[in-house]
């Protein structure tokens, strides 16, 4: 057991009462603590007999025997400062500290993230690409873990351009892949990735709600719909090219 | 640190509670900095299938370690894909999306999913008895005016799942990305995601052999048409 450090107020008498308390309780990274805590209980008590007007000497011998008996004082301390609790203590600061520093060093590397761009990506419809809405847009569909919703559909002599929010609770997962996009229109005609005729992107670095965009190049000028098709997830959506009216997103 | 009068003093249960939500508050706050990156690789695969709207995939291989990347090659739902595995340390493991595959026959050519300098092409076979293969790849392509045609010829042997890995042996080591071959290559990986040079030719043929050394089944594929006459 580590020794009772020396101190120049402590006697001999108090020091070795204090190591026999210190020997009953098992978790050591408390002992600094409770002798402290001692010695001031036993320095009042000193104190206060002293100012009553006992010599410092009777003062100390009876403060020590107003404490009590080692072993029971040291036992009942050993309950209040258990074990196991004490290391599960230690485990929870140790834990705390490691996770303070992971998360400096990963602010310090990355910045904090931009979690407005989460929940209501930036669209570039009307900023970047200043098209207007002239395709009805279709109600929102399941996409496997995304809920999918069409904002803005433009299509003009085949060319096609709409914007799509994706959403899903599983913050964890990125945009939805859109390497896989096929199409069919009302004349039969197929477009995909063979032919280069329709492509989609989607945000980077987004989580919960991401912006999607689909293009498709060299269609057919007038089909009255086209469905665009997702080989791998399965899901599709029709647009009613026939109108030519203002969508509602 | 002494705690002001006005606020409780939290005895070592309370503290331990304390510490345990501060840790885990920490924690999401450091895994959201780091862009929710995955802590195994096996769900960072999985995570990017459901991304594209599969079900976890079965990793057929994994390269080894070049530096934080690695090739995984998989298969899930009727589809073989590749994709390029990065590790940021010991517990952020991130996929690049996708490369797939829809198998038209027994025999699937798979492709490394990197933008340049592919070092490897991936076959898997359902075949019984297949011991062993020899691929033979063709690439051409007009580079700088000149053109540039030859034939890689590879041989390998299938790992458990029937996967072969075949190693492409530069013609020119010393080659550098602007290089014939080099633009070559990289025109090979760019024509995998959909955008061909119209110049561009690659066409695949596998010889697969039993163990007594017999040709048992041959997989032929232009994988994509030059537009000019041969």
């Amino acid at each position: 057991m580590k020794e009772v450090r020396a101190d120049i107020h402590v006697n001999d008498v108090w020091r070795d009462w204090m190591r026999e308390v210190l020997e009953q309780v098992r978790f050591r990274p408390d002992h600094k603590d409770i002798q402290k805590e001692l010695l001031a209980h036993l320095e009042d008590g000193r104190a206060d007999l002293v100012r009553l007007g006992y010599p410092r000497d009777l003062a100390e011998e009876r403060a020590l025997q107003a404490m009590g008996d080692a072993k029971t004082v040291g036992q009942a301390l050993d309950q209040a400062h258990r074990p196991w609790l004490g290391w599960l203590w230690l485990a929870s600061r140790a834990l705390a500290v490691l996770a303070l520093v992971w998360t400096l060093w990963a602010v310090w590397g990355n910045g904090l993230p931009d979690v407005r761009e989460w929940i209501e990506p930036s669209s570039t419809w009307e900023s970047e690409y200043g098209y207007a809405d002239n395709v009805s847009c279709p109600p929102p569909f399941q996409a496997g873990a995304y809920t999918v919703t069409v904002d803005h559909a433009y299509f003009d002599r085949g060319f096609l351009y709409i914007e799509m929010t994706a959403e899903t609770p599983k913050f964890w997962l990125g945009p939805p892949g859109l390497d896989n996009l096929e199409a069919v229109d009302s004349r039969g005609v197929r477009y995909g990735r063979e032919n280069a005729s329709i492509m989609g992107q989607s945000t980077f670095h987004g989580h919960i709600r991401h912006k999607l965009h689909i293009f498709g190049y060299n269609l057919a000028e007038d089909p009255a719909w086209i469905e665009i098709r997702h080989k791998t997830a399965g899901w599709s959506f029709r647009l009613d090219l026939s109108q030519g009216e203002e969508g509602a997103p | 640190m002494r705690l002001p009068r006005l606020l409780p003093r939290l005895n070592r249960r309370q503290k331990i509670l304390r510490n345990f939500l501060a840790a885990v508050l920490l924690v999401f706050l450091a895994w959201a900095v780091n862009d929710f990156r995955a802590p195994t690789a096996n769900l960072a695969l999985r995570w990017r299938a459901e991304e594209y709207g599969l079900s976890a995939p079965e990793v057929l291989y994994r390269s080894t370690w070049e530096g934080d990347q690695r090739d995984v090659v998989f298969r899930t739902e009727g589809f073989y894909g590749t994709a390029r595995e990065t590790r940021y340390s010991w517990l952020e493991y991130t996929e690049s999306s996708f490369l797939l595959v829809e198998p038209e026959g027994p025999v699937v050519f798979l492709q490394e999913s990197r933008g340049m300098d592919p070092e490897a092409v991936y076959v898997c076979a359902d075949l019984p008895d297949d011991a062993g293969a020899v691929c033979a790849l063709r690439l051409r392509e007009i580079v700088n005016g000149s053109e540039f045609d030859e034939t890689y010829t590879m041989e390998a042997e299938p790992n458990a799942y029937g996967l072969y890995r075949f190693v492409l042996e530069r013609k020119d080591p010393d080659g550098h990305l602007n290089s014939p071959e080099g633009a070559t290559l990289w025109e090979f990986q760019h024509a995998a995601r959909g955008s061909v040079d119209p110049d561009f030719m690659a066409h695949v043929t596998v010889t697969f052999y039993d163990t007594g050394g017999r040709e048992i089944h041959t997989y032929e594929k232009t994988l994509w048409n030059p537009q000019r006459e041969e």
